[in-house]
């Protein structure tokens, strides 16, 4: 396993097309990437809105991101935001041997313990709008998570039966679709696969929670990479008392290490929705979003040392 | 009490404590001065008061929604005889109720804080975390030391006499403006019981109430303004919240009427934006803003949290509030009291358990049948398990929900209400009642209103004391055992001195745009009600082919191009009559189809609800009526081409000048009258214009018929005879429709008026350097109007230029249209341009 540091150049661009003129819009977005000394590093962070919105304000959110406010108050017919940052991103894979806690064992200690990290952790057992407790989800979690089973290898478990008998079709399901429609229909998408596994492990009362971020999508050998096709990504994390939380990725299969970006974590899709607006006029829009994640070099430091 | 006295005989149902007897019978002290002077009053003045009473409450009409499909209305009922404390009482009551509100405060601070109570172990993570009523975005405001400004709790009376708090009412605490009505009722239909003040007056604590409220604004907010945020016409207790806004001398405003620019709210007038620095809400936390919390709301307005954070306005109570009302916190509240305040609580809650622990889950499931059982959170939505009712499969059922999801599910003690007696034709007779008590926050202490709302079960068995179930309500009196106040001191009001003011200027935006659509669709309907008098008379009159073709500029506007061209195909008269019937009745009943009388007639009374107040009471009479005009009550099978229909759009046309008569004679003439008569005044240029281009397109302007029905649309037929006798020409009646200015249905006229309405209104200089938009597009209509000579368009009497004043017509609806977005721009909308 190799522990060099991948270095990414990020820009994500959302944009909205609208029929009418807007004669005023609110926004908030979920977009600026923590620095962890765990997971990555971001530099030359930029955010660029048009129109330019003149009260642009920024605040740490409950669940710790990072949140933009801003409105705009003068007709427009395009609304566009641009994310743009360098990340150096770690291999922090976990070390999924030593971690043998069970799940009887997470519970236990959710509920035994109260330091401000498990209470934090504790949020994410209970339902949440876009997570609710379920029967079916429930009978179909039960045989991944017996008491006396590793939450982790329970998890990964999971983590590769969603990734092997789901279908990742972006033309099954729209935003709207409840997951239990997720879990008859066998498809989705990263969203809809995050939210089942989420729902999965909360209707057995242990903590799960839904990241949003950019994923470099791997391309075959000898074809270039198409900029732009990349798009926003989601999975989800668990959490293991003594440890932390550990990221994992049903659309993938993979326990996330040097090729996911973290932007922000929160109960569901709605706590971090990337871009959000509150807009009057505009009628029917088009919504164009284009993620580009280009592998390269090394910034500032090691040009330096060398 | 003597035999002569109503309250001679009365009984108690027995069991729970009564008000106004003890156990033996005996009226109890706090009642004696009451029950002596209610001898004084024969029992058919009695009669008459009540009377008078229902009559003061119908002609106010003060009433409470009922929400059902049909958004009924119900009268407010108010019982003669009030409800009556003494003074001691309420003493002990307010130490109890203050200490219970501070504690609140608290707890609300702690959970949108720092959350000590959760990381020590006061309360269980699961109430807050998994709470639905915990809004997060709530948690990153910084609060200041009154985040509770308003806390009321409904409060009911044990066997014993002792007081027990059911529930507390924190979200949006509802009734401080009929608490006032209720007050104003009884001081009109029983004067001689406040003669020697010994009722405690309300005005002190109201006064009091709007002063902390001003006080809550933030210190650097640059002006004071305050508004009430109503989530609009359609809410339960509307009419509590206008009496309310009117008596603070606060606007009643809706989402609608904010804006948030630069993280500071501003009201939207017809003078500009005005910057808001408190909020009192009546709106749900959850819906007052929909980008941080529900997405779906209409009824608050984005980036109100935000302005919060940024400490640009506050909100009374602050969004988040309704955490506070979470049915399982009861079961802590006297934990709490002893950590924040090291003492217990002085008023008990009904006790509660919180099934999530062990032995509470123990003891519910062996009491079931004992207790009520609720969900721990949404109680609105799954109503509560009443256990003694259950039957065994039910029980065994229930047990086995909770067994599943113990957290979910709460227990309460089943409470005994006290009763009252309760005034009625048939005598008095006891009714179970709870009070809702409120305390305002000033100067770091809650000061509790010596009085408040006393609900009362709908009948003597009822248990069931709601608003929404047909309950009634009684004023309460707290009366000073030693009446040694001052006289004169409750009539200043009447009496003393009164500031002078002018009259509204600074309309909100919401309310003017709503004044101007309300003018729009009163002649909108009238148009439409004249054009179906037309087409459903001269068939009746005489049904020939011949008839209907004459017809066909007016049915041509009121159909869609395929039924027109189905109409014109047929050659069957039977079967054209038959299709007509068919085909025009659903632009009379039908509410679905947008240009129908029968929509027209609900758009009327959408807008005249959200703007009853504007309007003087007789003029809110008509509309009233307007709404049982005969004519919109679909008759199902019967035919619509009939004599009787046309009689009904007589009548409806009556009650629509009616309106107009009684606006022309009884509004002020502020920018409200101005805004409904711009509205009018550009629908009915729009309708002439159009109807006049129609008959020049598809119909024959040479055709006799063709003129008299022009002339019968504008009701114009007397002026034209009198000045061309039987001579039908079509210079004269376009001239006539177009550029006599003496005529009130032409299109000179018209125009005009929008001219002196628009000058009239705020912020339109016509002087001004740089003209407004609205001057503007006003200018480009009335000069180009000015231009036109309906003489030189003909030649040896005959059109030649039909074309050109047909565009030149169709031109004058696209500006009429431009001044219609200007005006919206400038005053409703207040937008830059980008």
């Amino acid at each position: 396993m190799s522990s060099i540091p991948h270095h990414y150049q990020l820009t994500h661009r959302t944009r909205y097309d609208y029929t009418f003129p807007v004669s005023q819009s609110y926004h908030s977005v979920c977009l600026r990437p923590p620095n962890t000394q765990r997971y990555q590093e971001i530099e030359d962070y930029r955010i660029s809105i048009t129109p330019n919105p003149l009260d642009y304000t920024e605040r740490k959110d409950f669940f710790g991101n990072r949140v933009g406010f801003f409105s705009i108050q003068e007709f427009h017919e395009v609304f566009e935001v641009v994310n743009e940052f360098k990340a150096t991103v770690y291999d922090s894979t976990p070390p999924a041997d030593e971690l043998t806690t069970t799940c009887l064992q997470v519970k236990k200690s959710l509920h035994g313990i109260r330091n401000r990290s498990i209470l934090d952790a504790l949020q994410y057992i209970y339902p949440s709008s876009l997570v609710p407790e379920s029967e079916e989800i429930e009978s179909f979690a039960q045989p991944f998570f017996e008491d006396s089973k590793s939450f982790l290898q329970s998890v990964l478990e999971l983590n590769e039966y969603i990734y092997k008998e789901f279908e990742f079709d972006p033309k099954a399901t729209d935003i709207a679709t409840p997951v239990s429609d997720v879990l008859k229909l066998k498809r989705g998408v990263c969203q809809d696969f995050a939210h089942l596994m989420i729902a999965a492990i909360r209707n057995m009362n242990l903590p799960a929670r839904y990241v949003s971020g950019y994923l470099l999508t791997l391309t075959p050998e000898g074809q270039s990479r198409l900029a732009g096709s990349d798009a926003s990504h989601a999975w989800v994390a668990v959490f293991i008392p003594g440890y932390g939380w550990i990221d994992v990725d049903p659309t993938n299969n993979l326990v996330v290490s040097n090729q996911h970006i973290r932007v922000a974590a929160g109960r569901d899709f709605n706590d971090v929705s990337m871009v959000k607006g509150a807009i009057t006029g505009g009628g029917p829009s088009q919504l164009l979003v284009e993620v580009s994640v280009d592998p390269i070099k090394p910034v500032n430091n090691q040009q330096q040392s060398q | 009490m003597t035999e002569q006295s109503i309250l001679y005989g009365y009984t108690p149902s027995g069991g729970d404590y009564d008000e106004l007897v003890d156990t033996q019978g005996n009226v109890r002290d706090n009642w004696s001065y009451f029950a002596n002077r209610i001898e004084q009053i024969s029992p058919d003045a009695l009669v008459q008061r009540k009377q008078l009473l229902d009559k003061i409450i119908a002609d106010n009409g003060i009433t409470y929604n009922v929400y059902s499909d049909q958004g009924e209305t119900r009268r407010w009922i108010m019982d003669l005889l009030p409800l009556i404390f003494s003074k001691s009482d309420w003493i002990n009551l307010e130490q109890g109720l203050q200490q219970r509100a501070e504690l609140m405060n608290q707890i609300y601070q702690d959970l949108y804080g720092r959350q000590e109570l959760i990381h020590e172990g006061q309360l269980p993570p699961y109430l807050v975390y998994a709470n639905p009523a915990f809004l997060r975005p709530c948690a990153s405001i910084e609060h200041s030391e009154t985040s509770i400004h308003l806390y009321a709790a409904d409060i009911a009376r044990s066997p014993d006499g002792k007081w027990w708090i059911l529930s507390d009412r924190i979200e949006a605490p509802s009734g401080l403006g009929y608490v006032m009505e209720n007050r104003s009722l009884s001081s009109r239909v029983m004067p001689e019981f406040f003669r020697d003040d010994r009722v405690s007056s309300l005005r002190p604590f109201y006064d009091t109430y709007i002063n902390s409220l001003k006080g809550l604004a933030p210190p650097d907010s640059e002006t004071l303004s305050l508004a009430l945020l109503t989530p609009g016409t359609a809410n339960e207790t509307y009419h509590d919240q206008s009496f309310l806004a009117r008596n603070l001398g606060i606007p009643l405003i809706e989402g609608a009427d904010l804006t948030v620019r630069d993280n500071t709210v501003y009201l939207k007038t017809l003078t500009g934006i005005k910057p808001l620095s408190v909020l009192l809400r009546r709106v749900d936390s959850e819906w007052c803003d929909p980008l941080e919390l529900r997405n779906e709301s209409m009824l608050g307005t984005p980036g109100l949290i935000n302005a919060l954070r940024q400490k640009t306005i506050s909100v009374s109570n602050m969004p988040g509030s309704a955490l506070m009302e979470t049915v399982a916190f009861p079961a802590f509240l006297n934990s709490l009291c002893e950590y924040f305040r090291g003492e217990g609580l002085k008023i008990p809650s009904v006790a509660t358990w919180w099934c999530g622990q062990p032995r509470e889950l123990k003891y519910v499931i062996e009491n079931i049948n004992k207790l009520v059982i609720k969900r721990t959170f949404r109680e609105k939505i799954t109503p509560a398990i009443f256990g003694p009712t259950l039957s065994k499969d039910e029980t065994d059922q229930l047990v086995q929900q909770i067994q599943k999801r113990p957290e979910s599910f709460c227990a309460q003690e089943v409470v005994s209400k006290a009763t009252a007696p309760v005034y009625s034709d048939s005598g008095i007779h006891s009714h179970h009642f709870l009070v809702r008590v409120y305390l305002a926050r000033t100067n770091g202490s809650y000061k509790l209103l010596p009085g408040g709302l006393a609900r009362i079960a709908p009948s003597p068995e009822s248990m069931n004391v709601s608003m929404q179930h047909g309950g009634l309500s009684k004023d309460i009196w707290i009366l000073d055992e030693t009446g040694q106040k001052k006289r004169g001191a409750q009539s200043a009001t009447l009496h003393g001195s009164i500031k002078l003011k002018p009259p509204q200027i600074d309309l909100s935006s919401r309310t003017a745009n709503n004044m101007l659509w309300l003018g729009r669709y009163v002649e909108r309907v009238e148009s439409l009600a004249r054009q179906l008098r037309i087409i459903l008379s001269k068939i009746t009159q005489q049904f020939e082919l011949e008839t209907v073709h004459s017809l066909a500029p007016f049915i041509s506007l009121l159909v869609t191009e395929e039924e027109y061209e189905e109409i014109y195909k047929i050659q069957d008269p039977a079967k054209l009559l038959d299709t007509l019937d068919d085909m025009l009745r659903q632009y009379v009943w039908d509410p679905d189809c947008w240009n129908s009388l029968k929509a027209g007639f609900n758009h009327i009374h959408r807008i005249a609800n959200s703007v009853k107040e504007r309007l003087s009471v007789d003029t809110a009479q008509i509309l009233s009526y307007m709404e049982n005009t005969e004519i919109i009550h679909d008759p199902g099978q019967s035919t619509l081409i009939h004599e009787r229909n046309i009689e009904a759009l007589e009548d409806a046309l009556d009650w629509l000048a009616a309106f107009y008569g009684m606006t022309a004679e009884n509004m002020v003439r502020s920018p409200s009258w101005h805004f409904l008569m711009l509205g009018r005044r550009i629908e009915r240029t729009f309708n002439l214009n159009s109807f006049l281009s129609e008959c020049l397109k598809i119909g024959d302007i040479y055709n006799e018929n063709t003129i008299l029905y022009l002339l019968e649309y504008s009701d114009s037929t007397i002026s034209y005879k009198n000045r061309y006798l039987n001579s039908f020409h079509p210079l004269a009646i376009i001239d006539l429709l177009m550029k006599d200015g003496m005529n009130p249905r032409s299109i000179q006229f018209n125009i005009d008026k929008i001219g002196e309405h628009i000058i009239a209104l705020p912020g339109i200089d016509p002087k001004a350097d740089l003209l407004s938009e609205v001057l503007i597009s006003y200018n480009r209509l009335s000069n180009d109007f000015a231009f036109i000579e309906p003489n030189t368009l003909f030649k040896d009497g005959e059109l030649i230029e039909k074309d050109s004043l047909v565009s030149f017509l169709e031109r004058q609806m696209d500006e009429l249209e431009a001044l219609s977005k200007s005006i919206e721009q400038q005053f409703f909308a207040h937008v830059k341009k980008g």
